[in-house]
């Protein structure tokens, strides 16, 4: 996705703006990470209202998009963190949440290239996941990707590359080779 | 052999986000090597024309963005308000309040120590001059010589002289 709008005021109608221009591939990106819409809804609010607190911190030259996936991310693995500490004490409730996991509308069912991707997703690991959406999602850079996940850019090229093999299994799987 | 430049550059090639003369070098490159060619082709494939992005797009609901929303507008207006935090209180006491008290204090001091000397200079003047007074008359009275000078190189003088 291309860079957009980037507040430069304090005004309620930039935060408006701002907010229209990134909710998909943030709320998308956060979605496919904690497969709940409430738990989804909450870490983008936290999100966007960090973005608009700490917008004196972006520094000019850098991507906006990567600094907001660099939050979202965040927000993420602090949800994760604190979801594993409290694991032990929930798994009844784990298999509830496993039943809420995110599926797509029936009329996009139809869609199979889509249902595919969605499902191809599921069956790549937390981290190939999160590299795959950053990128498609966001556009973010494998060296900015690399900057928010701490760790080289190889190894997010990597998680590319290995996140693509498993979309390829599973694209096959159904039949389908190539999006068009 | 296997290549693994597809995973180093090849997947920046696709991102666009090698150089250009990076770029013109993996171009080369792909013209020599089938596994690197066949692995772009497959990407550019996959995502080509639609873009995952328009796949994968999920919106949040209206409830979420009216939520959302709000919690900006909130934002927003905070931010505009001036910040009064402990610091910034504490801040102000010192500008406004503490350096001029004690610039004030430190002053005061000064100027009653100043005035306390000066009084006890006039006093201590006064007692002096009685004490030479009553000195030279006794000096007077006596008519002895007056030694002027230390218990060295002593010179005799007369009352008349001084």
């Amino acid at each position: 996705m291309k860079e957009g709008f980037i507040p430069t005021g304090k005004k309620s109608a930039d935060f408006r703006h701002f907010y229209e221009q990134y909710r998909i591939p943030v709320y998308t990106f956060i979605l496919k990470m904690v497969k709940d819409r409430a738990l989804a809804e909450d870490l983008m609010q936290d999100t966007f209202v960090s973005a608009v607190k700490y917008f004196d911190q972006f520094q000019e030259g850098r991507s906006f998009m990567s600094w907001l996936f660099g939050i979202a991310h965040k927000r993420t693995i602090d949800h994760f963190r604190h979801e594993k500490i409290v694991r032990v004490h929930r798994d009844k409730e784990e298999s509830t949440l496993s039943a809420e996991l995110d599926r797509p509308d029936e009329a996009l069912e139809n869609n199979t290239v889509r249902a595919a991707l969605s499902d191809a997703l599921e069956t790549l690991s937390p981290v190939q996941r999160e590299v795959f959406l950053m990128r498609e999602m966001g556009g973010v850079s494998f060296k900015d990707i690399a900057d928010i996940t701490g760790t080289s850019v190889n190894t997010a090229l990597g998680r590319m590359r290995l996140a693509l093999k498993n979309i390829k299994i599973e694209f096959e799987k159904r039949g389908i080779y190539g999006v068009r | 052999m296997a290549c693994d430049k597809f995973e180093s550059e090849g997947l920046l090639f696709c991102a666009g986000e090698l150089s250009a003369e990076q770029s013109v070098s993996y171009e080369s490159h792909l013209g020599e090597c089938e596994e690197c060619s066949r692995e772009v082709k497959e990407y550019t494939e996959m995502f080509g024309e639609f873009s995952a992005s328009d796949l994968l797009a999920e919106v949040p609901s209206a409830q979420c963005d009216a939520k959302i929303i709000v919690a900006l507008e909130e934002e927003a207006v905070r931010q505009s308000k001036p910040v009064v935090s402990f610091g910034g209180i504490f801040t102000l006491f010192i500008q406004r309040v503490a350096v001029p008290a004690a610039i004030f204090l430190i002053a005061l001091t000064v100027g009653l120590q100043i005035s306390h000397k000066s009084s006890d200079n006039a006093a201590s003047i006064a007692k002096t001059q009685d004490s030479v007074a009553v000195h030279e008359d006794s000096i007077a009275d006596t008519g002895r010589t007056f030694i002027q000078g230390g218990s060295t190189g002593v010179i005799p003088v007369t009352l008349e002289e001084k």
